[in-house]
């Protein structure tokens, strides 16, 4: 079983290898430059696709978390904590790459732009299910608490995301990025859903690491217990 | 034994993180039979006795009170548990009686108010009904919890350490207590570190040591005295 | 279906008679109310035309801010003496000690930000009177979602290292949609205008946060 974990693990990261450096390809020679914005608007292949996968992210934050309170399994918890600690990362990225986009082109570090605010909210729903866990000593508790707050996120963000834009038609404010299938240039079109696809697979590479890597921490703190106790 | 033991746990496990406190452990209670739990601290007494109040549920194995798990509540069953912890479950900023009359509510008690008038007088605290119990000595507290236990009339008493913090005269009244219901066909699990007091109430005594199950004692055969000796024994070399 | 009721409001009316006994939640809660704005208005220089268009905003920051001692105060005086062990004893589904512990929050909270609601019409120099029923409504729906989630969570990070600490930290972000649907609320109350929408976002966040509540509530008071 291991070896089959270890072999598609394998399989993933030679796929990534090329198809990182085919999606920088894609990017930067393929997909001609925007005419208004110019080399900036390249961000673009880089902050939708990494927003979508905080947002998937987080959704596997809710399948594990419900898992753990429904099957009362340890592996559901590995998953939501390992998609937790990747998916911040996403989300701060997307973050980041929000105002390196908006200055140069809008003037403007930050616009209460609904998807941006909702992601920022995302942000700090991540980084408060990280911190509760670091509450919490009791493995098992933890899962549990956790798993409450990761349904009650999850539940949260369309809602979150429904009330911004409802916010923002009561004031209007410049928007970021307006409709990204809408209009593009079909060479566009391609080497955005290539990005998503990489960004995806990214994704899942960095998950699967993070959840062989707790379940090994899990296992070595078996086996010193084991020692400890017959010791 | 009645055919069906009011209480049945088997093969209970229970971890918390890595540490195994119960390990594998069975226990039974019928009708009209007091079980006395012994061992160290930290044997498991109080996480048993939890798992049969249906407080805590086991990582493993089974428990039954009166046909029902108590942690799903099957079969009414925490209705017929009276159970009592060093949490006594009480209100600090309510009186004797509210508290009382609070629980009675809770469990849905016939008469609940004039119960509650009743069981404080048996406590001995008619005087302070109305006194909030923030004032209250440690005795008092733990008469008042007990008031709280017999309250809704369990057939069930799941009791750790209920002689603590009270005097000669208020520990006599829990220990015929303990016997009328034993004699009414309760079932009766407890702990006690007062082991003259406690002793003599156990027809049989299960000693744990470190979430396993050492020993298995039958005491229903020895009178007080035998009981007492008995059990001061399997301590001393169980220690 | 009776015998559900009799529990629920027997847990009700002990969690109303400890606080009329002792007022320590109601207290420090509008207190810390009162003391939020009059921070803010020493921020703000209420005496300005443009402070009233912050009012709303103001006065709601206040308010999460005191509902969190509210929240804290509330599940605390289960702690004392374990009576959340009596409670979790009792023959009864686990959910109705969420729904009282919410109804009691929601009424503390309430009566909470009723007694703001003139400090700051003296502070700000708004007039309340004339709008105070659609204001009452708004508040109460919004209150209501705050507690929902709200009475969760403290149960959640009671169980932890450094209990209240972190309430904030994770209930600010999800009551996130109160916030704005009733600041935006309260805003058009005070220009005189339809509030239909923002009250209606606040009820679908009460409706689906006091279900998913409910159903999970359970899961945080095992051990």
């Amino acid at each position: 079983m291991a070896a089959e974990r270890g072999s598609i693990d394998r399989a993933l990261l030679w796929i990534l290898g090329p198809a990182m450096a085919a999606n920088l390809y894609l990017i930067f020679f393929y997909a001609p430059t925007e005419r208004t914005m110019g080399l900036v608007q390249k961000i673009f292949y880089f902050h939708v696709p990494t927003a979508w996968v905080a947002f998937l992210a987080f959704f596997l934050v809710f399948i594990g978390s419900v898992g753990v309170l429904a099957a009362r399994k340890e592996s559901w918890d590995r998953l939501a904590e390992a998609s937790a600690s990747v998916g911040v990362l996403f989300c701060s990225l997307v973050l980041v790459t929000g105002p390196i986009w908006g200055k140069p082109v809008w003037g403007i570090w930050w616009t209460w732009d609904a998807r941006l605010t909702s992601t920022l909210v995302l942000w700090f729903l991540y980084v408060g299910y990280l911190l509760l866990r670091s509450y919490i000593p009791d493995a098992s508790r933890r899962a549990t608490l956790s798993a409450i707050l990761g349904i009650i996120g999850f539940v949260d963000v369309p809602i979150v995301y429904l009330s911004i834009r409802w916010w923002r038609t009561q004031h209007p404010a410049p928007v970021f990025a307006g409709g990204e299938s809408s209009g593009l240039d079909p060479r566009m079109r391609a080497a955005f859903f290539f990005s998503l696809a990489v960004f995806t697979i990214l994704f899942v590479v960095l998950l699967r690491l993070r959840m062989r890597g707790t379940a090994l921490e899990r296992r070595a703190e078996v086996v010193l217990e084991e020692r400890r106790r017959s010791s | 034994m009645s055919a069906s033991p009011a209480v049945i746990a088997s093969g209970i496990v229970r971890r918390f993180g890595f540490q195994m406190a119960l390990d594998r452990v069975d226990l039974e209670a019928g009708d009209g039979e007091t079980v006395l739990l012994l061992g160290a601290n930290g044997a498991g007494k109080t996480t048993l006795l939890r798992i049969l109040a249906g407080l805590l549920s086991p990582n493993e194995g089974k428990v039954a009170v009166r046909g029902g798990s108590p942690h799903a509540n099957e079969a009414g069953a925490r209705r017929r548990i009276g159970f009592l912890s060093h949490n006594l479950a009480l209100y600090p900023d309510l009186t004797a009686f509210e508290n009382l009359r609070f629980f009675a509510r809770l469990y849905d008690v016939a008469n609940g108010a004039t119960r509650a008038a009743d069981l404080l007088a048996e406590a001995g605290l008619a005087a302070w009904r109305d006194e909030p119990i923030r004032g209250f000595s440690r005795g008092m507290k733990q008469r008042l919890a007990l008031a709280r236990v017999f309250l809704h009339e369990p057939d069930v008493l799941l009791l750790d350490e209920p002689f603590t913090g009270l005097d000669l005269v208020s520990a006599r009244a829990l220990a015929e207590r303990l016997r009328a219901a034993r004699k009414a066909g309760a079932a009766v699990v407890l702990t006690s570190h007062q082991i003259e007091i406690a002793a003599p109430l156990g027809d049989r005594a299960l000693v744990l040591r470190r979430g396993r199950l050492q020993e298995r004692i039958d005491l229903s055969a020895l009178d007080a005295d035998g009981r007492t000796a008995r059990v001061e024994e399997t301590l001393r070399v169980n220690a | 279906m009776r015998g559900t009721i009799a529990r629920l409001g027997a847990l009700l009316a002990k969690d109303l008679l400890l606080e009329l006994r002792t007022r320590q939640g109601l207290l420090s809660m509008t207190l810390f109310s009162f003391l939020s704005i009059l921070l803010l208005a020493f921020a703000f220089e209420p005496s300005r035309e443009e402070t009233r268009f912050l009012a709303p905003g103001l006065l709601w920051v206040a308010f999460a801010f005191s509902g969190t001692i509210g929240l804290e105060h509330t599940h605390a005086i289960e702690a004392e003496l374990g009576g959340m062990e009596g409670l979790l004893l009792a023959p009864m589904d686990r959910g109705l000690i969420y729904l009282a512990k919410l109804i009691a929050s929601t009424i503390f909270m309430f009566v909470s930000e009723v007694l703001t609601l003139p400090v700051f019409t003296i502070f700000f120099n708004v007039d309340l009177l004339p709008i105070l029923p659609s204001l009452l409504l708004l508040n109460l729906a919004g209150t209501i979602g705050f507690c929902s989630v709200g009475t969760l969570l403290v149960a959640v990070t009671a169980r932890t290292r450094l209990k209240g600490v972190i309430l904030p930290v994770l209930l600010f972000p999800v009551i996130v949609p109160v916030l704005l649907a009733a600041v935006e609320g309260t805003a058009a109350i005070f220009r005189g205008e339809p509030f239909g929408t923002p009250l209606k976002i606040l009820v679908a966040f009460d409706i689906i946060f006091t279900s998913v509540s409910f159903l999970t509530f359970g899961f945080a008071l095992e051990e």
